[in-house]
C-alpha cells in the first residue's frame, strides 16, 4: 500500500516575492531630492552685446576687418532700423520714413504685435535686399580662441538690426521682436541666423 | 473532552501579514522616471525671482553663473528698485521672519532705488554703477577674470526705458555681455 502524500507534497510551489523595501526606501529618498531640484519653469538667456562705445554705436563692419580695410570698404550702410510705438512696427531701410523702403506694420489689437508679419518682413529684407553672401570671413574670438565664421555681405551693416522703442513699450515686445529678427528657415528648410547682431536704441 | 483542532487550523501558516508593496513601486517607478526626465541641474542656477513674471522667448541658451541683478518694479515683498540676485534675498519674501528682519534683507540687496531708475536726468544708475565696479575690483583682487557679464531678470512689463538705462549703465562700466532672463517658451 503506498504513502499518504505529505501536506508540504500537497501545497506546491510557494510563489516568492522579491524584498522590494531596499528599493523603497531608495525611492523614498530619491524622489524628495528630485522634487527639490527640478526645475518646472525652464530658464533661459537671452545674450544680447551691444557693441562697444568705441566702435561708434554699431555702424556696422565686419568681424574681423581691420582699420585699414574699413577705409577702403566702399559697400553701402543698409541701415536696417525697425521702430517699435504703441500702435505699430516701422521697419526702415536705408533710413527711409516713407516709400517702398519703409514699412509699417500695425498691432493686430492694442498691445498684440503681429510678430508674424514682422518676422517676414525681416526674412525678406534678409533674402531680397542684401541676398546672399560675398564671401565668408573667418576670424578668431580674442576671449576664448575660438574660430568665429562671418559672412560679407553687400551691405557693410549686413548682420545688423537695430531696435529703436519707445520708452513705455513692455519689455516683452522687445523680446518677441528679438526672437523674430533671431533665426529663419530658408527655402531649403535649413534654419539659418537672421540679423546676428541686434543693436537696442530709443526712439524718441 | 475538547475536540480536536481542525485540519485547516493544524495547517495554517503563521506567517506574519505583509502589505503589498508592488502597487507602490508601480507608482514610485512612474514618479521617479518623470522627475528624472524633467530634472535640469543647469535651470538650478538661476531661480525666478520673488513674484516677477519673466517674459517668454523661443531662446535655449542654458542659464550660467554671472553677476545677476533683479528689477523690481511690483512687488508684495521688496520696494520697486534694483537688487542683487542673490539666493538669500529669498528671504525677504520669507513670512516665518519677522518683517524687520525681512525689511533688512531687502535693503541689504538694493542696489538703486526706483528714483534713481526713473530719473530722466541721468542716463546710468549710479548704485548699479558702484556696484559692477566693486565687483570688478574684488575680482581683480582675487586674481579673477573681471566680470563683464550680468544676467538681468526684469518682469515682461518692464518699460523698455529701464533696461536701456541698465545696459547703459553695464556699458560705463564695460560690460559687454548682457543675459537677460526668460521662460523658454514650449
Amino acid at each position: 500500500m503506498a504513502y499518504k502524500p505529505s501536506n508540504r507534497a500537497k501545497s506546491g510551489e510557494e510563489s516568492v516575492e522579491p524584498n522590494v523595501t531596499p528599493i523603497m526606501n531608495l525611492m523614498v529618498v530619491l524622489i524628495p531630492m528630485l522634487l527639490q531640484v527640478a526645475a518646472f519653469v525652464q530658464l533661459a538667456l537671452l545674450e544680447y552685446a551691444p557693441p562697444a562705445l568705441d566702435e561708434g554705436g554699431g555702424g556696422g563692419g565686419d568681424a574681423d576687418t581691420t582699420q585699414h580695410e574699413e577705409d577702403v570698404d566702399d559697400r553701402p550702410l543698409l541701415n536696417l532700423t525697425v521702430n517699435v510705438t504703441e500702435e505699430q512696427f516701422e521697419v526702415s531701410i536705408r533710413g527711409a520714413t516713407s516709400g517702398e523702403d519703409f514699412r509699417v506694420i500695425p498691432v493686430i489689437s492694442p498691445g498684440n504685435y503681429n510678430f508674424d508679419a514682422i518676422h517676414d518682413t525681416l526674412v525678406h529684407i534678409r533674402q531680397e535686399v542684401i541676398g546672399t553672401p560675398l564671401d565668408t570671413l573667418r576670424s578668431v574670438d580674442e576671449e576664448t580662441g575660438e574660430e568665429v565664421l562671418g559672412f560679407k555681405w553687400k551691405f557693410k551693416d549686413g548682420d545688423n538690426l537695430k531696435i529703436a522703442a519707445k520708452a513705455d513699450i513692455p519689455w516683452q515686445v522687445v523680446v518677441g521682436l528679438l526672437d523674430a529678427a533671431r533665426r529663419f528657415e530658408d527655402k531649403d528648410g535649413i534654419n539659418k541666423p537672421l540679423y546676428a547682431q541686434p543693436i537696442m536704441g530709443r526712439f524718441e | 473532552m475538547a475536540f480536536a483542532p481542525s485540519k485547516r487550523r493544524r495547517l495554517k501558516r503563521n506567517d506574519d501579514p505583509k502589505m503589498n508593496l508592488s502597487s507602490m513601486m508601480d507608482m514610485m517607478t512612474i514618479i521617479l522616471l518623470f522627475l528624472l526626465k524633467s530634472y535640469s541641474a543647469s535651470g538650478a542656477l538661476i531661480k525666478p525671482a520673488l513674484d516677477i513674471q519673466l517674459p517668454q522667448s523661443s531662446v535655449q541658451t542654458e542659464p550660467k553663473r554671472a553677476l545677476a541683478v533683479v528689477l523690481i518694479k511690483n512687488s508684495n515683498f521688496l520696494q520697486p528698485g534694483l537688487y542683487l540676485d542673490t539666493e538669500e534675498i529669498g528671504d525677504a519674501g520669507n513670512e516665518k521672519l519677522p518683517p524687520a528682519r525681512r525689511a533688512e534683507i531687502a535693503n541689504q540687496f538694493m542696489i538703486a532705488p526706483m528714483a534713481q531708475i526713473e530719473d530722466e536726468n541721468t542716463p546710468m544708475i549710479q548704485g548699479l554703477y558702484d556696484k559692477i565696479v566693486q565687483q570688478q575690483d574684488q575680482d581683480m583682487d582675487l586674481g579673477k577674470e573681471v566680470t563683464d557679464e550680468m544676467t538681468i531678470q526684469a518682469a515682461s512689463d518692464i518699460p523698455y526705458n529701464w533696461i536701456l538705462k541698465i545696459t547703459a549703465t553695464g556699458s560705463a562700466a564695460n560690460i559687454a555681455t548682457y543675459d537677460f532672463v526668460v521662460i523658454k517658451e514650449e
